[in-house]
């Protein structure tokens, strides 16, 4: 299909082919999304990298136990910014990664600016009880997270004995703390998005959270580094930069992400159309000269000892990664004469979109990487400033023109089913954590969230069948204000086509992982691990440079990393 | 006579609030995204928003008595409630009206917002017809006249960009009351919510 994307966005301004909104916002689809060169942890990297950005511990106050505060300050854009560490002893029956938790091994701010002594002891008592503390505009997220019972502590220990830690180790778990949640945009009193964005640099999506997770991971080094010391403090090795390299920041990631994705629809659009824009451009790229093939040759083989790595428990999920890897096999003797085509890229998503959706979205991510000077503009696209609005002067024909045109998926479900309401979203008055519920055992689907949108469109066709085809909107609203919402999406994704989820959201069949997977491959997660299909641990930032190394001339290649790969430059590497 | 208590908070958490605080009195969640941002839209002004988050959550809505329209002009007879300027505006800029005429608002400051919100999507500016500008009445902190009330239509822009603010003030009661009404839209927990809503267990430890 041909669209012209000009919502608001800057750089989109060619008439290009992309991918049908009707397929990309397919539930499954959305669920097989890997991260890319436009991830947020990627673009956020780039830009300390440009701006040489330092990182300085300006104030470290662990005891021997490693609790205490420390601060880390990096300068990003020529102004500072702190993440605040305040680490805890946590009895091991207070320990969960659940939102329902109200202690944890360390709790986080990011501070506009260097804290001072006052204000450092005054946050110390609100960061630390986190969603009931007091803040103000000067803290620009609110973060937790717990040390990894299987990693931290042998990490230490190794280091206390002058030895690195056992890279077989790191590699299954890939990080020695695990973010449980990561605040922004005004929650608890922090300081608003918009408030935010006129800090150059943090008006990127996300930019404030990634750089507290950034920083988070720093945290975690010197915190292992500190307690080796003071097991052993004649003996004691610092954490190798090669073994830091290897480890991220883990995340739990439950189903406080979802709801995001359908109260910002024209945000989730810009996404994906900056996506879906980076992948079409570099479909069209006519060939590739000796020295690109080489590049693509050798991340190739990065991508496959990458998914031999990802190693999960998850059923469906291990049968997945067996046929990515698979696939990925099958396609390796054949690189070399598709790259030398015409068009190779685009011969390559022709390839992988026929093996299906996981297949295709690997291929996507992995045709983008190495298009820097392509694609990298794109990133000033990802905000979005237009909120969904009614357009009253609409008649109710071509409402119901927009209706046939952007809701077959849900107008040809058979909703008389009672399989196609089994589930319902809400808020749980227990520290508003958000749950899903089964409608056939559970109370509460009186107070759901709007999610059900295949019963409201199929109720507003109902409705709008009793009026004039030549009727307004307007009049139309006046009569039944309760189709507001409904009215306003579907007037919206007319010009905003990858702002609906084609998918019913209360069916019994949802899998609301995958709306988690779209908005952490926009983050930039990777090595998904399911706990069960409303819950995932990810890793963040695993093979980014650490702060000490933002300098380096690698420091945007760490894409589908891959734990002790030799670091050769892939330019001189031979196929 | 002491002074009522108020706090700072984010635009963020008004905004978060009054969405669940207005579908918690009863309003569907459609039109709670548009008196929030009507909220919104004062607050950032820098106008007072306790009295009109108390009025709003505390009264009963009020609903016009019906709607006329002639050729150049909607006319909204009785008392109009914020669904009332809600749907008088669609009315208003569904056609090529000229002048919006209220006899009288249940909420002059709320409905301020809810007609200067409109602006962004029509690409012009809203009056009234003694010649004042919507957004300079927003600027100066003026609500709007609760009775016999004339909109008409400018055909250029004249809206002003303002910094965001850092943070708004409500007062204590204000704010408990969007909370209390929020309080209604969470559902209670149970040990069966608790152990599987989330999907994780109990704990998800590693």
């Amino acid at each position: 299909m041909i669209l012209e994307p000009l919502q608001n966005n800057c750089c989109l301004s060619e008439s290009i082919a992309l991918r049908d909104p009707d397929d990309v916002m397919r539930l499954e689809a959305l669920g097989a999304s890997f991260a890319h060169r436009l991830s947020f942890k990627r673009t956020l990297i780039r830009a300390l990298h440009k701006q040489k950005s330092k990182m300085r511990i300006t104030q470290s106050q662990l005891d021997e136990n490693g609790y205490g505060h420390m601060i880390l300050t990096i300068d990003f854009y020529g102004r500072d910014y702190s993440l605040i560490a305040y680490s805890r002893a946590l009895a091991d029956e207070d320990r969960t990664d659940r939102v329902i938790a109200t202690a944890w091994d360390a709790s986080f701010c990011l501070f506009d600016g260097v804290p001072d002594e006052a204000e450092i002891a005054a946050l110390a008592e609100e960061v630390t009880h986190q969603e009931a503390g007091l803040y103000h505009e000067k803290i620009l997220t609110l973060s937790r997270a717990n040390k990894s019972v299987r990693l931290f502590a042998r990490v230490v220990d190794a280091l206390a004995k002058g030895k690195q830690p056992d890279i077989d180790t790191i590699a299954k778990i890939g990080y020695l703390m695990r973010t449980t949640a990561v605040y922004g945009n005004g929650k608890f009193g922090i300081a608003d998005r918009n408030f935010i964005t006129s800090h150059k640099g943090l008006d990127g999506p996300f930019r404030a959270e990634m750089l507290t997770v950034f920083l988070i991971r720093e945290f975690t080094f010197a915190l292992v580094d500190h307690l080796a010391k003071m097991q052993n403090e004649k003996q004691a090795s610092c954490l190798s930069a090669d073994i830091k390299r290897h480890l991220g920041v883990g995340n739990s990631t439950g189903l406080g992400m979802a709801p995001f994705l359908i109260h910002h629809p024209n945000l989730l659009h810009s996404w994906l159309l900056v996506r879906e824009t980076a992948i079409a451009q570099t479909r069209q790229i006519e060939r590739l000269d000796d020295g690109q093939q080489a590049r693509y040759r050798a991340l190739a083989k990065r991508v496959l000892a990458h998914l031999k790595q990802w190693q999960v428990d998850d059923e469906n999920y291990s049968q997945i990664i067996k046929s990515l890897i698979e696939n990925w096999q099958a396609l390796l003797p054949q690189l070399d004469e598709m790259l030398s085509v015409s068009m190779p890229f685009d011969g390559l998503m022709r390839l992988a979109t026929d093996k299906g959706d996981d297949f295709a979205a690997l291929m996507a991510s992995f045709i983008t990487e190495y298009q820097s000077d392509l694609l990298d503009e794109l990133e000033d696209c990802m905000t979005q400033a237009r909120e969904p609005e009614i357009e009253p002067a609409m008649c109710l024909a071509d409402l119901a023109k927009l209706i046939e045109a952007h809701y077959q998926w849900a107008l040809s479900l058979d909703l008389s089913d009672p399989a196609m309401r089994q589930q319902f979203w809400y808020v749980s008055e227990e520290k508003l954590e958000p749950r899903l519920g089964d409608a056939r055992t559970e109370e509460g689907q009186a107070l759901e969230m709007p999610f059900a949108m295949a019963f409201y469109i199929k109720r507003l066709q109902a409705i709008m069948a009793d009026y004039a085809p030549n009727m307004l909107v307007a009049e139309l609203l006046l009569s039944h204000p309760e189709l507001r919402f409904i009215v306003r999406r579907v007037q919206n994704v007319a010009h905003f086509p990858y702002a609906e989820i084609r998918g019913n959201l209360v069916g019994a069949s949802c899998r609301p992982i995958d709306l988690l997977r779209c908005k952490l491959s926009f983050f930039g997660a990777s090595k998904f691990d399911p706990r069960s299909d409303r819950w995932t641990r990810i890793t963040m930032f695993q093979g980014a440079p650490c702060a000490q190394g933002l300098a380096s001339d690698d420091a945007d290649d760490w894409s589908f990393w891959v734990i002790d790969e030799p670091r050769q430059d892939p330019l001189y590497e031979s196929a | 006579m002491k002074a009522p208590k108020s706090m700072e908070i984010s635009v963020n958490q008004l905004v978060s609030e009054s969405k669940k605080a207005i579908c918690g009195k009863g309003y569907d969640f459609g039109l709670a995204l548009d008196i929030s941002k009507a909220f919104e839209m004062l607050a950032i002004h820098d106008f007072d928003i306790t009295s009109p988050v108390i009025d709003f959550l505390r009264q009963d809505e009020m609903t016009h008595d019906r709607i006329l329209t002639s050729a150049d002009e909607v006319h909204v007879k009785g008392v109009s409630g914020a669904l009332s300027v809600i749907g008088a505006m669609d009315i208003f800029l569904s056609r090529d009206f000229k002048k919006l005429t209220f006899d009288r608002l249940q909420h002059a400051h709320i409905s301020l917002g809810l007609i200067a919100m409109r602006q962004s999507s029509y690409f012009g500016s809203f009056a009234l017809s003694s010649g004042e500008m919507i957004s300079d009445l927003l600027m100066a902190k003026t609500a709007l006249p609760s009775a016999a009330l004339e909109v008409v239509k400018i055909s250029h822009r004249t809206a002003k960009q303002i910094s965001w603010p850092a943070r708004i003030h409500i007062g204590d009661e204000g704010y408990e009351l969007l909370k209390a009404f929020a309080h209604k839209t969470y559902v209670p927990s149970s040990q069966a919510s608790r152990a599987s809503g989330a999907g994780a267990g109990l704990t998800d430890n590693d």
